[in-house]
Parts: structure tokens; sequence; C-alpha cells
């Protein structure tokens, strides 16, 4: 196959032979010779500056702003497909999480989003889960992989919305997981909007944080 | 992208916070609608986050995100089907698009509004071809399609989206193009 097809005849010409012109669509030596004739022919050339100036307006055309739920929901896939690579928990801590693919609902609201799993997912006081190992200054910088899509509050599981309070923050969290700081703390980390895409607060609270008590180990915007 | 090969996991997502526009814009003209651009751009992301290894040095990363993109876009056209075509012929009569936001949001509303009005198979080649700058081989790698029939659709999405954007007046009307021929 060619690709070319057969010169018309013309004047006159139809609009489609003359776009299939513009497109390539004849031999270049038909072209030219197809080109030179429409010149002397003021609808042909007409037509032929419509399409021109019709692929510099698509060219031109500016990029669209990827709306923030969009972009909230892009960073929570990738941290879920981040988590199975991470070195900080080990498989069998895994065990009973299952990420199924396309279960994100994105959230109206700015950055608000809400990781709901059809199947499997941790569901809370849920003891699947083994605490996350890390250190204080692993959740300084960014959100720690496995955390954002799990719910696992653990001891402040009864308490949770008298924990936000009392920490000022409210609303659903995006992720919650037990971990163990430092080797021996242990702690609750709650994953919450940042307030624009891409960032998150990451507060870490300490078992006993609960109505009146914020019993705050960290509290950090990352991203 | 040795950030994240390293094993930083912030590292890929920053990377794809480095090109999202481009990546959205690309899937949400191909798609036409928000919430399956959304699902076509997840896929393409987690798919090269776990085909990062793949990366080859020699590419641009932003090249190697956008064609992949553009395939999780087609894979899902290609799969689903669910949307009837706008057939060509069932608006041959089309009313130019016009905005009245500021200049480039209105530029933008108006591109965007009247490539909605093309069949997926028109808009796919226009879209990699005249608003991305694919070649016409490229573009017929990427849709398994001919050569000659990227030219060929090309050709009559843009002959639609001359009239839908302005540049060519329906045929027949007072006023077509050309409006000054005058035989004698």
């Amino acid at each position: 196959m060619t690709g070319f097809q057969q010169p018309p005849v013309g004047p006159p010409w139809s609009e489609d032979d003359i776009a299939d012109l513009h497109a390539g669509l004849f031999e270049p030596g038909v072209e030219r010779e197809l080109r030179a004739r429409m010149a002397q022919d003021p609808a042909a050339s007409a037509v032929l500056a419509a399409l021109d100036a019709t692929t510099e307006h698509l060219g031109a055309a500016p990029l669209i702003p990827m709306p923030t739920e969009v972009a909230a929901r892009l960073e929570a896939a990738l941290a879920k497909s981040a988590a199975p690579k991470s070195n900080v928990v080990d498989l069998a801590s895994r065990r009973g999480i299952k990420w199924g693919a396309g279960v994100l609902a994105v959230a109206a609201a700015a950055a608000a989003i809400a990781v709901i799993s059809t199947q499997g997912l941790t569901t809370p006081g849920a003891a699947s889960s083994q605490p996350l190992a890390l250190n204080s200054a692993q959740l300084r910088s960014a959100v720690p992989a496995g955390v954002l899509g799990v719910t696992d509050p653990g001891p402040v599981q009864d308490k949770l919305t008298g924990c936000l309070e009392a920490n000022n923050a409210s609303g659903k969290p995006l992720g919650t997981r037990q971990a163990v700081l430092d080797g021996g703390k242990r702690a609750v980390i709650l994953i919450l909007p940042g307030g624009t895409a891409g960032r998150y607060r990451v507060l870490v609270v300490g078992p006993d944080c609960g109505p009146g008590t914020s019993d705050t180990i960290s509290d950090t915007i990352v991203g | 992208m040795a950030a994240h090969a390293a094993g930083d996991p912030r590292a890929f997502s920053d990377l794809v916070n480095r090109h999202r526009d481009r990546m959205w814009t690309t899937a949400l003209r191909t798609m036409r609608d928000q919430e399956e651009a959304a699902d076509a751009l997840q896929d393409a992301m987690v798919s090269a986050f776990r085909g990062a290894a793949t990366f080859r040095a020699e590419s641009q990363v932003s090249t190697w995100l956008h064609r992949i993109v553009v395939n999780a876009c087609y894979d899902r056209l290609r799969k689903k089907m669910v949307r009837p075509a706008v057939s060509l012929e069932e608006a041959t009569h089309v009313e130019p698009i016009v905005g009245d936001r500021t200049a480039e949001r209105d530029m933008r509303f108006v591109v965007d509004a009247a490539l909605r009005q093309l069949p997926d198979e028109q808009r796919g080649p226009i879209v990699l071809v005249d608003i991305e700058g694919y070649s016409v081989a490229e573009t017929a790698q990427l849709l398994g399609i001919a050569e000659g029939t990227v030219k060929s659709r090309c050709s009559r999405g843009r002959l639609k989206l001359a009239k839908l954007l302005g540049h060519l007046r329906n045929q027949g009307e007072p006023g077509d193009v050309p409006p000054d021929t005058t035989p004698e």
C-alpha cells in the first residue's frame, strides 16, 4: 500500500480533495502540480489557507491544567504502587491487604480524596497488618509508603474523631496506620489533606490520643 | 528517574507532577471524558511506575511517559468501544464555536469543544499529529493503522475542525468561502 491516492480533476475541486492534498495523500509530484494549479484558484486557495490556519490553531492549543482531585488520585495510586516495593515493611506485614485496581473514588473537595476498596482492604481495627517500623526523620520529609489508602488506626480506632479534634483536624483521614517509631515508640500515623494537590499533613500521635488529649508526636506538612 | 531507581519513594511522584499537565491534556483530549481520562492516566502512571526499569536513558523521560499515556488511552478506547462514535455525516453543518473568556482559556475552550465533536477515529490522529507533534509514521505505529489511514482521517478531521473553529464557512451558506469570487 502506497498511502497515495489518485489525483482529482479541477477546478472546481471539492473541499475533501483539497483537504486530502493538504494532508499529503497525493504523491509528492502530483501534490506539487495540484498546489500550483490550486494557487490559481481563489476558492481552493481559501480552503487551503483555512486548513493551514486550523493546524496552526491546533498546534498552539494551550495545556489543560490537571484538576486537583485527579492529581490527588494519581498521588494515591502511585503511593499504593510504591508500597509493595518498600524496604521498610516486610512481606508478612502486608498479608491480608489486597490492593484492587481501579478502586479509588475521587472526592469532590480539592485534595480531599477518599480511598475506597471494594474488597480486602484492611478494615478498621483489623489486626491484619503489622505496625510500620519507621524512624522519626522519615515522617518529616514524605508520606511513608504503606499508609495512604490503609485504615488501621489501632489504639485510637474508637476515639479517632476526638483524637483528630484534639489535634485541630477533622474529616476522614486519607490513611491511618499503626507504627513503631525509632525502634520502640508506639504511634499511629494519620494522613490528612495538606490543603493543596500533592501535599499532605502527616500527623503522628501516641496511643493515648483521644478527646481532649492530643498526644501529638509530630505534625508535618509534606509534599 | 535515577532517584526512583535508587528507591526514593517520592521520586516517581515528583516526576509525574512535573509532567502532569501535558499528560492530562493528552489523556483528556484523547478520551474526551474526564473520568475516562483520569482512569487512563492512572493506568498509565501505574504501568510506568512498574516499568521504570525498562526506561532507557537515551530517550527523554517526558517522551517515555507521554507514549505510555497515549498507549493507555488507546488501550482503553479499543477495549471499551462503548461510546458511539459521532459520525461526520451527522453534522455536515457545524456552527463555529465562540467563547467569551480570556484569550488562553478561550482558545483552549474553543479547541477542546471542537475536538469533542470529532469521532474517535479522527480525533486521535488529529491530537497526535496536529497537537502533540507526532509524525504520520509515528502516529500510524502508535494507533496500529496505515499511514494513509492516518492522513485520510486527519484530512476529514481538519476539514470539520476548520469549520468548527471558524476558519472555513459551511458550503452553501451566504458568504461561503471564498466570498469574493465574482464571475462575469
